[in-house]
């Protein structure tokens, strides 16, 4: 994890910081000089290891409301950076933010574009970072954090101010829907600093002059009340309890101890002589806004670490899934080889017991299995044969109740279908004593005949076929054809009965 | 961006060497799992086997005396054992006499082995037997002789009795029937099972 390192520049000097699970501590001071300069160029070294984020608190900030026609991508792009370059003559430290869209047919866009007006001063301290390629996240202003801030505190109003005392003198934000339209830092005279009752002067005379000026320039909080969340420096709340200003009537204040707001926010530690930048610092390290003055080359080495960081974390965190995939993978087949010893085990046993029982038999003419595999054959073979004998017996009795019949041919067979094994017989039988001519009797006695055999247990009689058709479906025609010698009529039927298999 | 890129290529090396570390794991524990997944199936298939042999021998344990005997009796009766025609053919003519038959002729086809799915072997051959018989009860009487004759299994395929144009001849009744005998060949026959 790469060191977080925060640089706060302010009226006062120029101190770096050191944040860690919201420890905030200092780690070196330099003065607003040559010599600070130089010694900051000399520390910068050490800095490549980590990240460092960049904090102005500076008076020459400066904040104008503009709006731009509804353009998209590089035009807008284009189109903002030329609105910066005719309002600010020094572009180097600026940034445009959307305040959103009008109401109104054209959809134009309403933007805050800000800057650092004395560029110039603060640049030498953000190109000793360049030059030694320390990877900065952005340049970022208090007015950037504040809505953050007020969010973490939970004091968020749609239209609000916050007022602290920073390093370098009252730091006041004017909040509106979430987005910072005003901020500015007015510096106190050095000998009021670290006088609680000068400083509580100051908060409350520079409170009152700000919502003058506000008021003045937005006309909607002429009839309304605004809130206003003033950190008060640290044992310093219970003497502003009689804050009074001129306004007091539309502004409604809240106040915060300094140890308090610090607490609220996560902010376990930070150094005793830190102002409320601290807050801003601690929230600075926790979460960047999307918002920052930086220009693209003083942010270059930070998207390099940025890659550098993602590609070993990408990598790290892929191994990491591969590893713990292939744990469970591991451990599921270790309870699989747990399974395996189990069914070896139980192999074993059955074996055992196997042979055990196997011990007891009486010598044997062939192995176990082929004298089952045997017996099973066998009995498959005897259970799916049949003789014709007692089919002959049963339409030998059917005869002996028909005398009329003479039986010419019995053909026996034995039918494997769908429904299993059947045996099957084709019965012709001729009716000597009948004339060809007496349709009714033959037709009689085969009904006859086929009544007597299908009273037999389990023969079904199909197919009675006559010398003649009487079938109402087909066409009527003659018997088959007789020589002189052989003048009595036949009779076919088909007799069957299932085979218990 | 050639510095930039230079001072990428160690991270993005370390992050292709950490995800070929991940992509081997994950493959070495699938592929060592598969391996271990087919072993597991053939163990469980093994113990499959031998618990229902081991479930078989305990219910035939009561009846294993019972189930030799069985055995030995296919063996004396002829059904164990090889093909021997002309102990076949004079056990035809034996039929023949018994029952009355005459004029009678025969045919074998080519022995074929019904069921080879084990190291039991069914083996049919197909008798066709063609005779005179000079009523119903001659034919009954060879329908009866011709199983009690022949040493394998006979199993009676197909049979016609036709009534000849001079019933009262003699020989007023033409047969034909087709005939499967069957016998078992056990390769282990003669080893002790134990």
């Amino acid at each position: 994890m790469a060191r977080t390192r925060l640089l706060y520049y302010s009226p006062a000097g120029v101190t770096l910081y050191q944040w860690r699970a919201g420890v905030l501590s200092e780690e070196a001071r330099f003065e607003l000089s040559d010599a600070g300069l130089a010694r900051f160029a000399d520390h910068c070294a050490v800095l490549r290891s980590g990240i460092v984020h960049v904090l102005l608190d500076v008076v020459e900030e400066a904040f104008h409301i503009d709006t731009i026609p509804f353009v998209r991508g590089a035009d807008r792009r284009a189109l903002l950076q030329r609105r910066l370059a005719q309002r600010y003559r020094d572009t180097a430290l600026s940034t445009a933010i959307s305040l959103g869209y009008e109401r109104s047919m054209r959809r134009e866009e309403r933007v805050l574009l800000s800057a650092f007006t004395n560029a110039a001063d603060i640049q030498p301290w953000l190109q000793a970072l360049e030059h030694e390629e320390v990877p900065v996240s952005g340049v970022y202003s208090p007015a950037v954090l504040a809505h953050q801030l007020a969010r973490k505190l939970k004091f968020s109003k749609p239209s609000m101010l916050l007022v602290g005392f920073h390093a370098g003198g009252v730091r006041q934000t004017y909040l509106r829907r979430g987005r910072a339209e005003f901020s500015r830092l007015n510096p106190l005279a050095a000998e009021d600093i670290g006088d609680g009752a000068a400083i509580t002067a100051a908060l409350e005379r520079e409170t009152d002059r700000l919502f003058k000026y506000l008021r003045n320039i937005h006309t909607h909080l002429e009839g309304e009340q605004t809130d206003a969340i003033v950190i008060t420096p640290p044992g310093q709340t219970q003497r502003m309890h009689g804050f009074s200003t001129d306004t007091s009537v539309q502004l409604r204040m809240q106040l915060i101890d300094q140890h308090t707001a610090a607490k609220r926010i996560g902010l376990k530690q930070a150094p005793p002589n830190a102002g409320i930048e601290a807050l801003f610092l601690h929230m600075l390290a926790l979460r960047r806004p999307s918002h920052q003055y930086a220009p693209a080359a003083i942010r270059a080495s930070y998207g390099v670490r940025a890659w550098q960081i993602g590609l070993t974390a990408g990598g790290a965190a892929i191994c990491a899934a591969c590893l713990f995939a292939a744990g469970v993978q591991f451990l599921q087949t270790w309870q699989m080889e747990g399974e395996i010893d189990a069914d070896r085990e139980r192999i074993a046993l059955a074996n055992a017991r196997y042979e055990a029982i196997t011990t007891t038999f009486p010598p044997l003419p062939t192995s176990l299995e082929n004298l089952r595999a045997v017996l099973e054959q066998y009995d498959a073979i005897e259970r799916a044969s049949r003789g014709p004998g007692d089919m002959m017996i049963a339409i030998s009795r059917a005869l002996d109740r028909t005398p009329q019949v003479l039986l010419d041919r019995f053909d026996w067979k034995v039918r494997n279908d769908a429904d299993g094994l059947w045996e099957v017989v084709e019965l012709t039988a001729s009716l000597p004593d009948v004339a060809r001519t007496d349709l009714r009797v033959i037709d009689q006695i085969s009904q006859n005949l086929a009544h007597i055999l299908r009273e037999q247990p389990g023969l079904e009689v199909s197919g009675v076929q006559l010398p003649f058709d009487l079938d109402s479906l087909r066409t009527a025609q003659s018997g088959e054809r007789t020589t002189e010698t052989d003048r009595s009529p036949r009779i076919r039927l088909t007799v069957s009965r299932k085979i218990d298999a | 961006m050639k510095r930039a890129l230079k001072k990428l290529a160690a991270p993005g090396a370390l992050a292709l060497l950490l995800v070929a570390i991940g992509g081997g794991a994950i493959i070495g524990a699938q592929s060592f799992a598969d391996e271990v997944q087919r072993e597991r199936r053939q163990i469980a298939s093994e113990r499959a086997a031998a618990e229902q042999k081991l479930a078989r021998v305990q219910h035939e344990a009561t009846e294993i005396d019972r189930r030799v005997a069985q055995y030995q009796s296919l063996e004396r009766r002829g059904v164990l054992a090889e093909e021997s025609r002309l102990d076949w053919i004079e056990a035809l003519d034996r039929a023949k006499t018994a029952a009355g038959l005459h004029d009678v002729r025969y045919a074998f086809a080519a022995q074929q082995t019904l069921d080879d799915t084990g190291e039991v072997l069914t083996r049919s051959s197909l008798v066709t037997v063609q005779g005179k018989a000079g009523h119903e009860g001659h034919f009954m009487r060879f329908l009866h002789a011709l199983p009690r004759e022949m040493a394998p299994y006979v199993s009676f395929q197909t049979c016609t009795l036709t009534r000849g144009s001079a019933p009262l001849s003699g020989d007023g009744l033409r047969t034909e029937c087709q005939v499967a005998l069957l016998t078992l060949a056990d390769p282990q026959r003669g080893r002790s099972g134990q």
